[in-house]
């Protein structure tokens, strides 16, 4: 499409230049050429006639150089004259008959730049009068070796005079071919290096977004030469200015190529910066005849710099960006032409054409690149909101399977929770109730001791009612097990006869005892009571218990006759006592006492803290 | 003490614990209950007894019910709980619905015995998970509809009782005698049994029932 716009204005920009021939209007394409300073028309005019349009390749007299154009025309009866001169550069006064009609800005430095510009002259009917009239054009300007694009070589095209109606629509269409077209794609051009710019800004790691909105924004910059009239320095000071912009302009577009394929060269760049340096340096310090020809050679230094790149680029993007390839490859081919045909217009290998073709087909191409840029970055976007919504789904099927996990995990562990807490209580109900019940069975056979086996049932009841609370009982606080223990503890000695000392200290409420700890804990005092009841013959008991954070200790004394004396039968409680502190990891220790009686000392790690959470270091 | 009820689906359990009650009470005479709606038939429609011994699980419901009827169509009945639990969750229910003591039917009748007497002549028995259980139920601000509370002397006695010391010890420790204790334990469970039908009447009337 910005292709198809490129050949159209280039149609249409060389329409007028064949419709020269209008019925009316005179083409005047002969002139006598005066070269002097003087600023009123010359008076003697050689014979000799040069065609126009004429340009200036001799050497100046003087710069700016001067020439006074002397053409003689008839009236063709115009009601409204004009003068059209498509070209005169860099600045152009109008003469009729003598009378100065028309001025395109200031004949002295710094010179009014008018090269691109055409101009229209009308003037007044009366100015006419019987033939042959006198047309005098006064140019000044620098002949082509003086500036750095023949673009702005002195000259003059040719003039042509006729009715104002017929001559307007060619200014027009010159003018916005020329100047209008010109400012427009300056403002696209830096608008668009500005978009990219800002998308470089937000994505540093890409450099080649940066390079190329800044060479998009010099190029609208160095394209000001085409418009700006007013200049506050001398046409030869404006030809360094402008065209040492276009060395920046080299160095952020090789950049862009370079970063485009990811590999930036570090002395690529560092020689491309000595040359935005050394550049404007040479263009000022050669002698003003040399300028030309210095520009022409570094044109074609930086069309080989762009060259050589592109080789480059076409290269890596061939192996590693197949399809960047065809796409920039096609717009940078393109691009490459039009500098050789640039390179061919500043040589004069090609005639001057009438439109600025560099500067009007660059930027399609640009407009291209830049397009293509955009559209990377909304891929390059797109892909990475894919992305990121692929990997939100992958998150959450990891949590749902994380979840679903931990739900088995936890349900294993509930599991094998209750399979510890069955075999508990599989190994209590065969140890406690299973020992009772079978000297139950024994013992009924022998019908004198029914009193023993009613007992033997009771404790096997009792038993299992503690089995009962420590498969449902919740932990409970230590003083409350303290008062349950003392309690029955006080109760089954006192109607047994036995006096009892009760001793315990006072623990916090906030202390726990799992049920499981307690019922061990109580059967271990119960079992050491009833040895005291049924056969110790004692008439007095001490209890002892003292508990701390990390231990309890149990202390249960009597004045009977001592362990010597215990029967066959007492090694089954005894046994049962010595497990149930092994379970819990504590010792357990019978000792006689002194003066007559057995000492019971229990010992048992606990780990019980002030929040009230306990840790069950017993292993109950 | 001149008639008893007895509830209980053990025919070794009648004898047993009629045993303890001819021991405490001679002569006394004993009507033998198998399954709670017979016990519940006869409390509609005989003269009730002096007192009852009622087993909490039965074939075809729980004690209680017979306890809540006893205690509402016969207030001078003296319900006791004769049953295998001693745990405070098993026995509070019955307290509230209006036992004045409980006994474990696996005891030996001696000490079955000497529990009976003490109730008969008003020392209910009283355990430290039971006491920790009424001081619970007693504390004002859960329950503030309570017409009747504690007295201090009663909470007091509660207090020790629930740290595992015998009623002659709370006694001891109060100085008064063991007989103002045991009428204090007596009043507490009176009082339990008020607060608890004030509170189903309560939550009736919540539950939109009354």
């Amino acid at each position: 499409m910005a292709y198809l716009l490129v050949f159209l204005a280039l149609f249409c920009g060389l329409l007028p230049v064949q419709a020269q021939s209008a019925s009316a209007t005179r083409v005047l394409d002969q002139a006598s050429v005066v070269q002097n300073t003087s600023i009123t028309p010359p008076d003697q005019v050689p014979d000799a006639l040069s065609p126009l349009p004429h340009d200036w390749l001799d050497s100046p007299a003087a710069l700016p150089e001067q020439r006074w154009y002397h053409i003689t025309f008839d009236d063709a009866g115009w009601v409204l004259p004009a003068v059209y001169v498509e070209r005169a550069c860099t600045n152009l006064e109008v003469w009729v008959n003598g009378q100065l009609v028309g001025s395109g800005g200031a004949m002295v430095e710094p010179l009014t730049r008018n090269c691109y510009y055409p101009q229209l002259i009308r003037f007044q009917r009366s100015l006419l009068h019987s033939n042959p009239n006198r047309l005098d054009i006064r140019v000044v300007g620098y002949p082509a070796a003086y500036v750095a694009a023949r673009q702005r070589g002195g000259g003059l095209s040719q003039v042509l005079i006729g009715e104002q109606a017929e001559l307007v629509p060619r200014f027009d269409a010159r003018y916005f071919w020329n100047i209008t077209l010109a400012q427009v794609i300056g403002i696209c051009m830096l608008l668009l290096g500005l978009v990219i710019t800002a998308l470089g800004w937000v994505r540093r790691q890409d450099r080649h977004y940066l390079y190329f909105g800044a060479a998009l924004m010099l190029w609208a910059v160095a394209g000001a030469r085409l418009y700006v009239q007013h200049v506050p320095f001398t046409v030869l000071a404006g030809e360094v200015l402008f065209t040492s912009l276009l060395a920046p302009f080299v160095y952020t577009i090789l950049q862009f190529l370079l970063h485009y394929v990811h590999q930036p060269r570090r002395w690529v760049q560092q020689l491309l910066m000595w040359q935005c340096v050394a550049v404007p340096v040479l263009l000022a310090l050669v002698p003003a005849p040399a300028l030309a020809a210095t520009a022409r050679g570094v044109y074609v230094l930086w069309s080989g710099e762009f060259v050589l790149t592109l080789a480059f680029f076409a290269w890596h993007s061939w192996r590693f960006m197949r399809r960047d390839f065809w796409l920039m490859g096609a717009n940078l081919v393109l691009m490459l032409a039009l500098v050789a045909a640039e390179i061919a217009v500043q040589n004069a290998w090609l005639a001057l054409p009438k439109i600025h073709l560099v500067h009007l087909a660059m930027p399609a191409i640009f407009l291209a690149i830049g397009v293509r840029l955009v559209q990377q970055f909304a891929a390059v976007l797109t892909e990475s909101e894919r992305l990121n919504r692929e990997l939100e789904q992958r998150v959450a099927d990891k949590t749902a399977e994380i979840a679903h996990s931990y739900a088995q995990l936890s349900d294993l562990r509930v599991e094998q929770a209750a399979a510890a807490e069955r075999q508990r209580i599989a190994s209590d109900l065969h140890d406690d109730l299973g020992a009772k019940l079978v000297t139950i069975s024994q013992a009924s056979l022998y019908a004198n001791d029914i009193g023993r086996v009613a007992e033997l049932a009771r404790q096997a009841l009792s038993d299992m009612r503690l089995s009962v609370r420590g498969l449902t009982g919740a932990p409970a606080p230590l003083p409350y097990v303290l008062a349950d223990w003392r309690s029955e503890t006080v109760e089954r000695l006192t109607l047994a006869g036995v006096a009892v000392f009760w001793n315990a200290n006072d623990p916090a409420l906030e202390w726990m005892l799992p049920a499981r700890m307690q019922v061990q804990l109580t059967r271990i005092l119960r079992e050491a009571v009833s040895n005291v009841i049924r056969h110790s013959g004692a008439r007095m008991c001490w209890v002892d218990i003292h508990v701390a954070r990390d231990h309890l200790r149990l202390g249960v004394e009597d004045d009977g006759h001592g362990f010597d004396t215990q029967q066959a039968s007492l090694g089954q409680g005894l046994g049962n006592m010595l497990r149930r502190a092994r379970v819990l990891n504590g010792t357990l220790q019978i000792v006689p006492r002194e003066g007559g009686g057995v000492c019971i000392h229990l010992n048992v790690p606990l780990a019980l803290n002030p929040i009230g959470q306990f840790t069950d270091a017993g292993g109950a | 003490m001149k008639s008893v009820w007895v509830l209980e689906d053990l025919p070794e359990s009648h004898v047993w614990l009629g045993k303890a009650l001819e021991a405490v009470f001679p002569g006394i005479a004993v009507q033998r209950y198998f399954r709670l709606a017979d016990a519940l038939e006869a409390a509609r429609t005989l003269p009730p007894p002096d007192l009852a011994l009622i087993d909490l699980s039965l074939p075809d419901g729980s004690g209680i019910s017979l306890i809540k009827l006893l205690n509402d169509q016969a207030p001078a009945t003296v319900c006791v709980v004769a049953s295998i639990y001693d745990d405070d969750l098993h026995l509070m229910p019955a307290l509230r619905a209006g036992a004045q003591g409980f006994l474990l039917k696996d005891q030996s009748w001696e000490q079955i015995a000497e529990l009976l007497r003490g109730i008969a002549e008003g020392r209910p028995p009283l355990s430290p998970a039971i006491a920790r259980r009424l001081l619970a139920h007693f504390r004002p601000q859960i329950h503030h509809y309570m017409t009747e509370p504690l007295t201090q002397r009663e909470t007091e006695v509660l207090g020790i009782i629930a740290k595992g010391m015998t009623l002659a010890e709370a006694a001891r420790l109060l100085g008064i005698s063991a007989h103002t204790v045991s009428g204090y334990t007596k009043e507490i469970y009176r009082k339990l049994n008020v607060s608890s039908r004030a509170e189903a009447a309560l939550t009736a009337r919540n539950i939109g029932l009354v």
